[in-house]
């Protein structure tokens, strides 16, 4: 997908092309930068998690491209978002998302890896508030305390039990979690062969589940 | 983006879990696992885990390549573009070698099989040789090829080797060699003698032919280390 269309909630909104560009040149641009892929980024490991970390670094380097300097004219905003630099970003932040989601789609379904019944970005916005909110919050991913609670003690039994595996092991199966392939992994880790990659990470991924399951409780 | 960076797209031969966690389990298969999943509360219990791993990983990955992806887009934009660090898997592979002290490792590395039993057998060797003349050369002498010790003072060319009576008085033999201006400077040996010196041939002529000497020593064994041979008086 290549053109676009952001559609705005009132009547009078129009283009903003010189309104992009200040804001592309403004001291606030890196910060806004760094959280709004950040959020892209998370949302799409929440709805795409398979996606190559380069096809969505790809995808968020194309909407840049998109919004800033191939097709500026096509966002658009309100004299309100105008008005006020929060509302202003949190537009551009939006038609970066969508226009980033569009391009993973479409890479997604040309290297065969997207399912047919995947949502547009509008729709799920529309489905699911959490996206919203995470929008909305700049970043900040806003689920149900109870879903908080258990990521939260997840991630901490995740993060104490990844720092127990060797260096070598750490980093061979985050390369695997990462989606490379053993050929790969085994020439960035200076690995002697294919089959010292998987056992790696075979007894990585045993050892990681085991410590979580012990650390949460549950008989091995 | 070179080719390297980018995951390879082949699962065949990955951890089936792991292979429909990053999303490179082929359309059958992965029907049949997400058959299974459902089913299965182990199994989703498991995938939950590493789905959690990978999130985390992401976010390791999306913090380190953060200044790399900004400067990609200030590029695009036009923008000064700040110097970066390469990604995170570039720097998992460590830098090229190319100082002596890298070669050298390597070329230790490559042969140590060979190096260290040598190393270990020179030390050995050395180790040896040390002790050898450790045992001959420290505080030891040579006098016509007899090894004594010394007791801090020179060798004379005026020199007896004394046996004591045994029930001699030690203050009583050390005045008398003290009247003709002589010294122990060894001693005692293996055969308990003790090595006395003089400082010319006038005093040892003189203790040699003392009556006293008869008392207090069982047998005197002159010495000619400058050049004549033991006399037994």
């Amino acid at each position: 997908m290549t053109a676009e269309q952001n559609v705005p909630d009132e009547e009078n909104a129009r283009p903003a092309p010189e309104a992009l560009k200040r804001f592309s040149h403004s001291a606030r641009f890196p910060l806004f930068h760094e959280l709004a892929r950040r959020t892209f980024y998370k949302a799409v490991r929440k709805s795409r998690y398979w996606s190559r970390f380069e096809d969505v670094e790809d995808a968020w380097q194309h909407a840049i491209s998109d919004a800033f300097v191939q097709k500026p004219h096509t966002f658009q905003c309100t004299p309100a978002m105008l008005a006020d630099p929060m509302l202003f970003e949190l537009a551009v932040l939006k038609y970066l998302n969508k226009v980033a989601f569009n391009k993973l789609n479409d890479t997604l379904t040309t290297t065969g890896k997207g399912f047919k019944n995947s949502p547009s970005f509008d729709a799920m916005l529309a489905d699911n508030p959490d996206f919203d909110r995470l929008y909305h919050a700049h970043a900040l991913y806003a689920p149900s305390t109870e879903s908080i609670v258990e990521k939260s003690n997840l991630h901490k039994a995740l993060n104490e039990c990844l720092s127990k595996l060797t260096v070598l092991m750490r980093d061979t199966f985050n390369l695997k979690l990462a989606g490379y392939s053993d050929d790969t992994i085994k020439d960035l880790t200076q690995a002697r062969t294919e089959a010292a990659v998987r056992r790696r990470v075979s007894e990585a991924k045993a050892d990681l589940v085991k410590c979580v399951r012990m650390k949460s409780g549950e008989a091995v | 983006m070179t080719d390297v960076q980018r995951p390879d797209r082949n699962a065949a031969g990955d951890d089936e879990i792991l292979a429909y966690v990053t999303g490179q389990l082929p359309g059958e298969q992965r029907a049949a696992f997400e058959a299974r999943l459902a089913q299965d509360v182990r199994l989703r219990d498991e995938v939950e885990i590493l789905v959690a791993a990978a999130d985390i990983v992401t976010e390791q990955r999306v913090q380190s390549t953060a200044d790399a992806s900004y400067a990609r887009a200030a590029a695009t934009l036009g923008l000064p573009v700040p110097s970066v660090t390469p990604d995170e898997p570039r720097r998992l592979a460590p830098p090229p070698r190319s100082t002596w002290l890298a070669r050298l490792t390597d070329w230790w590395n490559s042969h140590a099989g060979l190096v260290q039993p040598a190393l270990v057998a020179l030390l050995l060797v050395q180790s040896g040789v040390i002790v050898h003349y450790m045992t001959q050369a420290d505080d030891s002498r040579a006098i016509d090829g007899e090894v004594i010790q010394l007791r801090g003072s020179a060798m004379s060319c005026n020199g007896v080797w004394l046996s004591p009576q045994p029930d001699v008085d030690l203050h009583a033999l050390m005045s008398w060699v003290l009247q003709y201006g002589g010294s122990i400077v060894s001693g005692p040996d293996t055969r308990g003698r003790l090595r006395i010196d003089f400082p010319d041939q006038t005093s040892y002529q003189g203790f040699v032919q003392d009556s006293v000497a008869r008392k207090l020593a069982g047998q005197i064994e002159q010495v000619a280390p400058c050049g004549g041979h033991d006399a037994r008086q």
